[in-house]
């Protein structure tokens, strides 16, 4: 098992003190599969990833739990520690490709830093290495791409940049932290299918971050969701999307436009989509029992005063609801 | 190619600025109280009405206003900068003389202030809230808050009755040699002071906002990536965070060029440094025109310069700048 | 159909943008003679990807940037040529919906100032009465009235789109340009900003000129659709025609790039190729075209391959020509020979032909109602039907689970 996270919880500053994140997240990812955590903003999958990467802002803290990466407990380690492992055995990317990388260096010496700072190979090589590795992510003309600058690239040729930078070092753990929702919609299927095609050559677990569930389906085996810091269900990817188990679930994908084509186009299209009314609650007010009771549609008396547990719905697939 | 072209348009927009500099003095200096006329016949020893006419008619100063700007621009444009009232000798050979010692005081004083603000800006924010930083603020403030000839006058006092190290006045000794390491050292001995009263004044602004630039800096995006990528804590501060954060500062360095030409005047007062401030000084009090027509082109013509430099620097520094996107 | 009785609200004519010369390099032609028209109370919806001019569109729609050349009609008035006075009295009746609702509200406004400044402007109302005006408007987009006292960044995301979104409406428009308005908001909050819009659209009666790189979305919230690439309309029809089979290969590109089932993808891949253009290499590069010239067999991938299964390629094109054969027609098979400037601007085309380089495509009426710049677009969009129905066969589904 390449991460295990067991009952997590992250804690971080309010106007009234300090309040629970993430509350009692688990996760498993074995190696060569996908995770996709998937969650609306304010639901704490960044910070969970942050969290692993050891990353957290100031102020936020994890104050019960279990992070484990390749069987070792991340969070008996020490900053050093911690900094050692952050490129070389997790790698991360991030959300926005227009200012995650350095304006005033060249893209071929933020990728050669992070070979030569891991010692993946000697120095002597490291320029031919991200060469290849440029051409590999798909970029024509590597060896000109690899002594421009970012502000030369249009997004979709950041976020390569960035899977070129995360996987350079061979890292177990992968996370992509909502790799495509700064970019079209035509280029989110070639990030995505790049990174499928870079975890099939290297055998890395990927844990990608989203708030798009179908887009997730394309990458992920697994898919994990996240509403107001708890997890509601968790199970596999055809399991989840064809036999949703949770209200959420259903919420999300109901209220998603579908595309339509051949003669499907042809039906007519229903006017308004099953959106879920409301927000979701921010960190410290979210309710005694279930997180999602305010706008569930079929919520019970029990669900406002008592936190339902995992339940099983099938094979490998849990939902946490009482019904 | 770009690059060039840009820099011939700065220039030719620089020459109309010089013009509307010198044409802007010239009028506002005339228009001054006081007849030069009557100062350079009171430094004679006195003199009859007749003296004074002539003496008038001499330096031109009888004919109409603008009569005398176009002249003194035609001047100008010839190279002849005009004659002093009061030495007595072609300004321009009055004002080659005093410039080496001016601009080492400012250039010395820019570079320590700039490299010594920084210093103290990137330490105070490795750590933004601790005491170290607090008192850098504070002492930056202090040293940008008190009057340069206060400053210059304390360290005098400082230096000169409780710890005589470094000399108080003027550039050099005359017993020392006007050659070789003794001179360089004599020279480096007197610079001290003067320079530490200009540095006191300005490294507070380059402490202030490089620390503010480097905050900002190490709270973006790139900075976490670095972070992610594994690399140690001095390489994200040092190479990732500080190179952004220097851009603003390099701009306030030229734009400091200025201001500190107009502070070297004080203390070249204070200390009896030979320079264009001490010309500048004596030149008002004696209503001597023409010297002071002469540094005010010749100080316009060098922030001109020192401001063009700066932003050529600047489009080096940062490649966005540098050339049109793809 | 009966849209040539329906008068035509907003008209545009033959529309280029430039934008002028930076330091070194020509200027940029963002738009090129684009042209077309929203019948009153219908939506159109422009979609392509970064670049290709939708957004220009729309802010010279708004007058926001000039346009080089080209007629805006609004309701009968000539919009390109009015000026000062003459423009900022029909501002009230065209308004526009931004994409970042973080950034397109002034920070410093209060919510009922946002809301009545228009309103001021254009002279709607007594003072007094505007304050119960925005009142009304909150209402009518889903937020409480105590939200009139709020800062923009007191406001969660989809709350603020909603104030953008109140705001355009505060003058009482008639035409709405909504560029990418539900593109910065997450997935769950998507679906209730479009269901607003699809209210407040009937509610008012308001023409919608809506700009999305999200297909799934223009499908949902318009009548009609545009598709842009690099400056020029290459594809425009009715949202149901166009999604049933669109009929011009860089349509196909974009929605084979939207599905997300692997399988229809796969297909769509491998007879339409992906030539699209952001990420990889936007023009082929010397050698490339030289070896295209010299080799005989089709080259279908315009990109590194990143699937590596290639057998299902090949089974893939071997169902779809045998589909074909029984309607009479074959797989379109690329044979580039001179790279001609008049030719067709899709470079990346799988499926160009001789011809395509050297004569310039011009938007055409193949089907009524279905406008295309391909001139294959009858043989593409057949095509394109064909793997459709390969792809909903159980046979494919089978096939493609093998992978």
């Amino acid at each position: 098992m390449v991460l295990a996270v067991e009952n997590l919880f992250i804690h971080g500053p309010s106007s009234s003190g300090p309040v629970a994140v993430v509350e009692s997240l688990t996760l498993a990812l074995p190696a060569a599969t996908t995770l996709a955590l998937v969650g609306e903003s304010g639901c704490g999958k960044t910070i969970t990833a942050l969290s692993i990467m050891g990353l957290l802002p100031p102020g936020f803290f994890i104050t019960s739990g279990s992070v484990k990466l390749g069987g070792e407990e991340l969070t008996f380690l020490s900053k050093t520690e911690l900094r050692q492992r952050r490129g070389k055995s997790m790698a991360m990317i991030f959300q926005e490709p227009m200012t995650a990388l350095n304006p005033v260096m060249t893209v071929g010496r933020q990728i050669t830093e992070v070979l030569l700072t891991h010692r993946v190979c000697p120095p002597s090589q490291a320029r031919d290495k991200a060469i290849a590795l440029l051409g590999q992510v798909g970029l024509k003309e590597p060896e000109k791409r690899f002594s421009s600058y970012p502000h030369e690239f249009s997004g979709g040729m950041r976020q390569r940049v960035m899977c070129v930078m995360a996987i350079c070092a061979n890292p177990q753990l992968i996370i992509a932290d909502e790799p495509t929702t700064a970019l079209d919609a035509t280029v989110q299927a070639q990030i995505l299918e790049l990174l499928r095609e870079l975890q099939s050559q290297s055998g890395a677990a990927i844990l990608l971050i989203t708030h798009n569930l179908l887009a997730a389906s394309i990458l992920a085996d697994r898919l994990t969701v996240l509403y107001a810091g708890s997890v509601m269900e968790t199970g596999p990817t055809a399991a989840v999307l064809n036999s949703p188990a949770h209200p959420y679930t259903r919420g999300l994908l109901g209220s998603q436009p579908r595309l339509r084509l051949g003669r499907d186009a042809l039906c007519g299209i229903p006017p308004t989509l099953a959106a879920i009314s409301g927000q979701v609650p921010p960190p410290g007010r979210r309710p005694l029992g279930c997180a999602f009771f305010s706008r569930c549609p079929q919520a019970l008396k029990d669900c406002r005063d008592n936190r339902p547990h995992p339940v099983s719905k099938g094979p490998e697939h849990q939902a946490a609801c009482f019904r | 190619m770009i690059f060039f072209r840009h820099l011939a348009v700065r220039l030719g927009n620089s020459i109309l600025l010089l013009l509307a500099v010198i044409v802007l003095n010239f009028i506002l200096i005339h228009s001054a109280p006081g007849d030069p006329a009557e100062v350079i016949a009171g430094e004679m020893g006195g003199a009859t009405i007749e003296i004074i006419e002539e003496i008038r008619s001499r330096y031109g100063l009888d004919r109409p206003l603008w009569t005398q700007v176009v002249i003194y621009v035609r001047q100008i444009a010839g190279g002849d900068l005009g004659y002093s009232y009061y030495f007595n000798q072609p300004v321009s050979s009055l004002i080659l003389r005093r410039i080496p010692p001016t601009l080492l005081l400012m250039i010395f004083s820019l570079a320590s202030a700039a490299i010594i603000g920084v210093v103290l800006g990137v330490i105070s924010s490795y750590a933004p809230h601790s005491v170290p930083s607090h008192l850098i603020t504070f002492f930056s403030l202090a040293g940008y808050a008190a009057p340069v000839f206060w400053t210059g006058l304390m360290l005098m006092l400082l230096f000169g009755r409780f710890c005589p190290i470094f000399p108080v006045s003027g550039m050099f000794d005359i017993v020392a040699g006007h050659h070789g390491f003794a001179y360089v050292w004599d020279v480096l001995r007197h610079l001290a002071l003067p320079s530490l009263t200009l540095i006191l004044l300005n490294a507070a602004q380059f402490s202030r906002l490089s620390r503010a630039s480097m905050l900002e800096s190490l709270s973006t995006d790139y900075v976490r990536t670095a972070r992610a990528k594994g690399l140690n804590e001095r390489r994200v501060f040092l190479v990732h965070a500080l190179r952004n954060a220097l851009m603003p500062v390099v701009t306030m360095a030229g734009l400091q060029f200025g201001p500190l030409l107009g502070g070297a005047v004080v203390v070249e007062t204070v200390f009896n440094w030979p320079g264009l401030g001490r010309l500048v000084f004596d030149s008002i009090l004696r209503r001597d025109y023409p010297v002071l027509l002469g540094i005010l082109f010749i100080s316009a013509m060098m922030v001109i310069l020192a401001n063009i430099v700066t932003d050529a620097l600047y489009r080096l520094i940062d490649p966005r700048v540098r050339g049109g996107p793809k | 159909m009966t849209d040539s009785l329906v008068k035509n609200f907003l008209t545009v004519r033959d529309l280029w943008v430039s934008y002028p010369s930076r330091a070194g390099q020509d200027c940029f032609t963002a738009v090129k003679g684009v042209g077309f028209d929203i019948p009153q109370r219908r939506t159109m919806g422009l979609v392509g990807e970064s670049g290709s001019g939708k957004s220009s569109t729309a802010l010279a729609v708004m007058r926001l940037i000039r346009a080089s050349a080209g007629s805006i009609s609004l309701g009968g008035v000539e919009l390109t040529s009015l000026t000062g006075r003459a423009l900022r009295a029909q501002r009230p009746k065209f308004q526009m919906i931004f994409q970042d609702p973080a950034s397109s509200l002034n920070p410093r406004q209060r919510a009922v100032d946002i809301l009545t400044e228009p309103m001021h402007l254009c002279g709607l109302g007594q003072k007094s009465q505007r304050i119960e005006m925005a009142r009304e408007l909150l209402a009518q987009v889903g937020l409480s009235s105590s939200s009139l006292m709020l800062f923009p960044h007191q406001f969660s995301g989809g709350q603020r789109q909603r104030l953008v979104i109140a705001r355009a409406l505060a003058t009482r428009p008639e035409l709405v340009v909504a560029d990418e308005p539900v593109s910065a908001l997450d997935a769950a909050v998507q679906a209730q900003i479009l269901n607003l819009l699809g209210s407040l659209r009937d509610n008012f009666g308001l023409t919608v000129l809506f700009i999305s790189h999200d297909l799934g979305v223009v499908q949902h919230a318009c009548h009609e659709v545009g598709v842009m690439y690099r400056g020029l309309l290459i594809e425009r029809a009715p949202t149901e025609k166009l999604f049933s089979a669109p009929a011009h290969p860089y349509t196909w590109a974009l929605l084979s790039a939207s599905v997300t089932d692997w399988g229809l993808r796969e297909a769509l891949k491998t007879i339409f190729g992906s030539g699209l253009e952001n990420g990889v290499a936007a023009d082929p590069d010397q050698k490339e075209k030289a070896a295209r010239k010299k080799s005989l067999t089709p080259n279908f991938e315009t990109t590194q391959p990143v699937s590596s299964t290639r057998s299902i390629t090949k089974s893939i094109k071997w169902a779809i020509s045998g589909c074909l054969k029984e309607s009479g027609g074959q797989i379109l098979n690329p044979r580039l020979s001179e790279d001609g400037s008049e030719g067709c601007n899709f470079l990346q085309c799988p499926l160009a032909e001789e011809k395509c380089r050297t004569q310039e495509p011009v938007l055409t009426e193949f089907e009524p109602g279905h406008l295309s710049r391909c001139r294959l677009a009858a043989e593409i969009r057949r095509q394109g039907q064909a793997v459709l129905e390969l792809a909903s066969s159980p046979a494919f589904g089978q096939m493609t689970a093998a992978a």
